[in-house]
């Protein structure tokens, strides 16, 4: 089926597969249609739907709540039936990214960090390029809807995906990966996507502030820029909160990271729940501690020294929302230098 | 328990609430939602006399949560029939809590043949200019229509309450003295001008603002 697109700033056109979202549709085919979560929460995928017809495969979508009329659609959640138009604010100039595709994986090596955080390796059929910082979608067999998962590695032509996943009570998939025996399942994938990416040649200083599971793409900005010999040349702040020290993962890796390039990439940890256990601090000397949410943390720690900064932003949507206020309203960044995923 | 899951009260017949929008056809659209929704029995929805909080119409109220909204818009209507009259789950962005009990009218200028007909602009009285910080953003109702005023430090300025983007209240956005964002999806509006920024694709809607004896006015078409 031809899908058309129209936006403010020009049209497009791609072909779609019964039963394929219209978004991902649109990506594969190199058409930047607008989207932000990808997974039915965030609204920023509306379109209106100008002719044909379209079905929405989660009529309960909690992104619905944007639509202004019967018209509206979410891509990310919608098939369509027969060639259909559309109509969006605009279609976004292409950055500079891998084309993603539909592809499957096998569910390998799945372990727990902390109490409720599990890290996993998904083994893909066919090698995925894919930008530091990006997520892919994926779909567990029986279990209605794709879930977003940031990639924690990073690699040309990656055979091995590696996720962190922090257990939402009553969540289906998160709930699904701590039952046990799910090693070997065969996973749909539809990636890379995203646009919290850190790509090479950035001249600008790294700023992270993430919660929870939301250092997952972080790790991999970290490891590309480690990569790139980036901060030999530039500086790098990472502040990543979590509510105690059983919450503790990645410490080792992040240190890793720090010890590459100790003159300039700092990590600032940050505890929300309690003190910072005196054994904590001995454990990890090339750290900084503090008491308190990672977005006040870093905005103490960062005052005046926002010039120059591109920042990332990952985790719970309250916390994120408060480092956006932060980065707008007292760092001034441009948003084009504010990078950031909501785990909505 | 009382008759019905959800009694509603649309106040239809005071003095001010029927001048600012049509309350007549919102008490139509809430019967045919719960008709719709296949809960004509269980809900209620009745035309009412005045509340006493003359100015901050189009007002209605759901019992039995008690819940008082205030310068209701059609637009806003079907959320508060899917969100609290159907489902139970008052929508708290509409709210209405004026901070003090019992009779709370405000001066409004009362839409009358002969006002519409007079040449100029109709001011509403907004709020207090000090109840709004530098860098301030505050949605407030003029004359039914929900308006944002901010400060921008050098002055206030008011705007339309909704993001052009995603009907987002801008309200929860961020200013910094020069830009507005809204936070949901970074559109950026020159705070003085509301001429689109960036992403944008759309500007604000703008309105005349005045200041009178540290009270803040509103001019409505
Ligand atoms: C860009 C992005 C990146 C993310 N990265 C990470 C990460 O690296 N680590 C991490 O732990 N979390 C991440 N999340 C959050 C993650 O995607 C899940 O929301 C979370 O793991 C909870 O999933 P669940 O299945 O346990 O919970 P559930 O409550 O079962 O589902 C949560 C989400 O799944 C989708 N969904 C549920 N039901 C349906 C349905 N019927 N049809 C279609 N979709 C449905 C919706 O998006 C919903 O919000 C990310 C989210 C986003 C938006
Ligand atoms: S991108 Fe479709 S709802 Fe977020």
């Amino acid at each position: 089926m031809k899908i058309v697109v129209t936006g403010k700033t020009g049209a497009a056109d791609f072909e779609c597969d019964p039963g394929e979202k219209i978004l991902h549709a649109a990506l594969r085919h190199g058409v930047e249609l607008p989207y932000e979560c990808a997974t039915g929460t965030c609204g920023t995928c509306k379109a209106k739907l100008v002719s044909g017809r379209t079905d929405s495969q989660w009529p309960d979508a909690p992104g619905k709540k944007y639509l202004k009329t019967e018209a509206d659609i979410l891509t990310c959640q919608s098939v369509a039936h027969e060639d259909s138009a559309l109509e969006v604010f605009a279609l976004k100039a292409r950055e500079a990214t891998a084309t993603p595709r539909a592809c499957a994986g096998v569910l390998r090596d799945v372990r727990p960090l902390t109490h409720d955080v599990v890290a996993f390796e998904v083994d893909l059929d066919t090698p995925m390029d894919f930008d530091a910082g990006q997520f892919a979608l994926l779909t567990v067999p029986g279990i209605a809807g794709a879930r977003a998962y940031s990639m924690v590695n990073f690699e040309r032509g990656a055979r091995r995906l590696s996720f962190v996943v922090k257990k939402k009570p009553g969540g289906g998939v998160s709930e699904w990966l701590f039952g046990g025996g799910v090693e070997g399942t065969r996973l749909e994938i539809f990636g890379p996507v995203g646009h919290a990416i850190w790509q090479p040649g950035t001249a600008k200083h790294v700023l992270c502030i993430a919660g929870g599971s939301g250092i997952a793409g972080m790790m991999s900005v970290l490891a590309h820029a480690c990569q790139a010999q980036h901060f030999a040349q530039w500086d790098g702040h990472v502040f990543f909160g979590v509510r105690g020290a059983r919450d503790a993962f990645f410490f080792d890796e992040l240190d890793e990271f720090r010890a590459c390039f100790p003159a300039r990439l700092s990590i600032t940890i940050a505890l929300s729940d309690e003190d910072v256990p005196d054994s904590l601090v001995a454990k990890y000397p090339g750290f900084a501690f503090a008491r308190g949410f990672v977005h006040a943390v870093a905005g103490e720690r960062m005052k005046d020294r926002f010039a120059g900064v591109r920042a990332y932003v990952a985790g719970p949507p309250p916390m994120v929302d408060a480092s956006l206020r932060l980065l707008l309203r007292e760092a001034r960044l441009p948003p084009a230098d504010i990078r950031y995923d909501k785990f909505s | 328990m009382g008759q019905y899951d959800r009694h509603v009260f649309v106040c239809t017949s005071g003095e001010t609430c029927p001048t600012q929008g049509d309350v007549e056809k919102f008490v139509k659209i809430l019967r045919d939602g719960a008709r719709a929704a296949g809960r004509q029995q269980d809900v209620r929805v009745n035309k009412a006399g005045c509340f006493s909080q003359c100015g901050h119409g189009p007002m209605l109220v759901v019992y039995p949560e008690d819940v008082w909204y205030h310068g209701v818009q059609e637009s806003d209507l079907k959320e508060i029939l899917d969100s609290h009259i159907i489902g139970g789950m008052p929508v708290e962005r509409l709210r209405y809590n004026p901070g003090k009990p019992g009779a709370n009218k405000i001066e409004v200028e009362v839409k009358t043949p002969q006002a519409e007909k007079a040449a100029g602009p109709v001011w509403h009285r907004v709020g207090a200019a000090a109840d709004i910080a530098v860098n301030g953003i505050k949605e407030v109702a003029a004359n039914g229509t929900r308006v944002v005023v901010i400060n921008t430090g050098r002055g206030f300025v008011a705007y339309e309450a909704m993001c052009p983007h995603e009907a987002i209240p801008l309200a929860e956005g961020v200013c910094d003295g020069s830009v507005l964002t809204c936070l949901e999806h970074m559109w950026q509006f020159d705070v003085k001008t509301g001429a689109p920024m960036g992403d944008a694709q759309e500007g604000l809607k703008g309105f005349p603002l005045k200041e009178e004896k540290g009270e803040l006015y509103v001019a409505m078409a």
